[in-house]
Parts: structure tokens; sequence; C-alpha cells
């Protein structure tokens, strides 16, 4: 393309003018935005699969546009991937190992039920460290229990208490 | 023709104010927002000349700002920062709803010419050359959208807001090569489409 052309081309664009919403659209934006983030702090915080989601979201933000980025976002999604994958599995607690930690009162005692590995189903009281049961002929399940105050709040026929 | 930055503002400069926001104080923040506001409303309306959704990406790409600005060190500017971030919300924006684009630009301009914050101040001066402007703003906006996204990004960047080869390398997250190259695809381009335009000029 010719200088002067390249020049006309430019001053041509220079010309292009774009709706000027006025200072009160961009006050209306701040008082939005002021809004949308008081929103945002009253929102739970984001869990696990909505971590994973944010940075899904950004790595296909940033294939296009720039890849060492892209890279990152890749190393950190492997690495939560792990994470998760271990915290699903109870990787790090040295066997399979399933914690009922429903909201119970405060102060009430607590029995957690771990399952392990042979079968062999171990009760612990929160409150009262000394006192474990231990019974060698419960069938465990994955399903979450507790009991409050040596009652068990939420009965269930395999734990036959 | 040179291409320069944004003008200085008065008052604390935006290192400053992005310190002043990373140390817990949300006011800083609203002093940046409100000076680069208009220039990033610029930017993301010549990528979509579409009022409503530029409205939903400035704030996307405030609430973003916000939320990643403590990431943010101060080797590059603020407003390249900003507009980088506007420039990634925009394109995938324009590539999630690729079926919009054939709306026509007839329609929106029309809408934006009845909203009275949008009027011209000079209009009804000379109607015949209000006329011959609104016809050019009609034909420029057309060429521009008839490029693709990232044609139509460096030549937002470069001749309508004035940055250099640099800053939109950074903006754009590819080499200054690229944005060359792009920028005179583009301008080939546009010299096709507004050829008797120019001559007119």
């Amino acid at each position: 393309m010719a200088n002067h052309e390249f020049q006309e081309l430019r001053k041509l664009l220079a010309q292009k003018r774009n709706p000027n919403p006025g200072s009160e659209y961009f006050s209306g934006v701040l008082v939005e935005f002021h809004r949308r983030q008081r929103m945002e702090l009253l929102q739970p915080k984001l869990t696990w699969a909505g971590r994973c989601n944010v940075l899904w979201e950004n790595f296909v933000e940033s294939l296009t546009l720039e890849p060492a980025r892209a890279l990152r976002y890749a190393c950190a999604m492997a690495f939560s991937a792990g994470l998760l994958s271990l915290s699903l599995n109870g990787g790090w607690m040295g066997g399979n190992t399933s914690v009922a930690s429903l909201a119970a009162p405060s102060g009430a005692p607590v029995v957690y039920a771990f399952e392990q590995p042979a079968d062999r189903g171990l009760l612990v009281s929160a409150s009262q460290a000394d006192e474990v049961i231990v019974g060698d002929s419960l069938a465990f399940d994955s399903k979450s229990r507790y009991a409050m105050s040596e009652s068990p709040a939420m009965y269930d026929s395999a734990l036959a208490f | 023709m040179e291409n320069s930055p944004p003008p200085r503002e008065e008052g604390p400069s935006d290192e400053d104010l992005v310190r002043q926001t990373q140390e817990g104080d949300p006011a800083a923040f609203d002093v940046l927002m409100q000076r680069h506001m208009p220039r990033v409303y610029g930017v993301v309306y010549n990528m979509t000349h579409n009022h409503a959704d530029t409205n939903d990406l400035l704030m996307e790409t405030f609430a973003k700002a916000f939320r990643s600005i403590q990431g943010f060190k101060s080797d590059s500017a603020f407003y390249t920062w900003i507009y980088r971030i506007a420039m990634n919300q925009t394109l995938n924006h324009l590539r999630r709803n690729k079926h919009r684009a054939q709306v026509s630009l007839d329609d929106d301009e029309s809408d934006l010419n009845d909203l009275p914050e949008f009027m011209d101040a000079s209009m009804g001066v000379d109607i015949e050359k209000q006329a011959e402007l609104q016809e050019l703003q009609k034909k420029l906006n057309e060429s521009l959208m008839r490029l693709s996204d990232e044609h139509r990004a460096v030549v937002t960047l470069f001749d309508i807001e004035g940055l250099s080869h640099a800053e939109i390398a950074k903006t754009m997250g590819c080499s200054e090569g690229t944005v060359r190259s792009r920028l005179f695809y583009a301008h080939k381009q546009l010299q096709k489409m507004l050829k008797t335009y120019i001559k007119e000029a």
C-alpha cells in the first residue's frame, strides 16, 4: 500500500466516533459494579469443582492468546486434579477412609465411622478421646453416620447399635 | 501520525492506585475504574458495536481485574493490563456468540441514537454534514465488522486507541511481528472496502 494511501486510511479511521455514554452512565456502571461485588461476597466460597471450573475457563481463554499462560493453567489443573483424586480416595490417610462429619450441636459427642480396608469398624467419640469402640463384625458402607449423646441420631441397620 | 499512550491523568498515578488497591483499599480501585472506563468502553464497543454487550463486558472486565489485581506486577502499564483483560473477554464473547454477528449494524446504531446520553452535541448544526458523517460512520463500522476479530482488534488498538505496536503485542499476547503483519493485512482489506471514501478524503 502506498504511504499516502495508508495515511489517508488512518485519517479516515481517526474520524471514527464512538458513542460517548457520558459520566452518568459510567457512574451507573460503578454503582452496579459495587452491587455485584457485594453479591459476590455473599455467595458461598467456591467448591473444588468450582475452582476447577474457573481454572478450566482461564485455560481455554489463555489457549488462544498466550500459550505460556495456558501451560501454567494446565499444570495447575493437573495438580488440582491430583489433589482432588487424592482427597476422594483418602490417599493420604493410608486407607479407604470415609469420615462422617455431619453438623452436630457443639459439645455433643460425635461418633465418627471409619471404614477400614479389612472391613473393621472403628467408632470414635470426638468429645472423649478414650472412648473408642471397635466393632469387628460391623459391616460398614460408605454412608455417613453419627450419634449424639451416645444414642444414634440417624439409625442405620447396617451399623446395628 | 504518531501513536501515544493515554494522556497522564491528574492525581495519584496508576501505580500508586494499584498498590493501594493491593493493600486493601477498594476506593483506589474506584478511581482506576473511573479513569479507564471510557477508553475500555471504546475498545470493547469498537469490537462488538453493541452497547448492551459492551456494558456487560465492561463490568466483567473490571470484576476480573479486581479479582486478579493482587497478581498484577507493575512491570507493565495498568492500562495495557486492563486492555488485555478487556480484549480477552471480548474475543471470547465474540467466539461464543458467532451466530449473533449476523445482526444488522443498522439496528444497533439506531437504538443507540435514540438514547439521550448518546446524542451528539453537534446534532442539528449542519444536517447535510451530519448525514455524510453518519454515512461514513456506518461504512467504517461495517468495514471493521467484516474483518476477523483479531484483525479488528489490532486496528482498534492501533488506529483508534493509538497504542504502539509493542503495547498491542502485550495486550494481545503475541509478538510485535504478528501485530505488524495483522495490521498490514487489515489495512489492505480496509483500503479495498473504503476505496471510495479514501479518494473523497
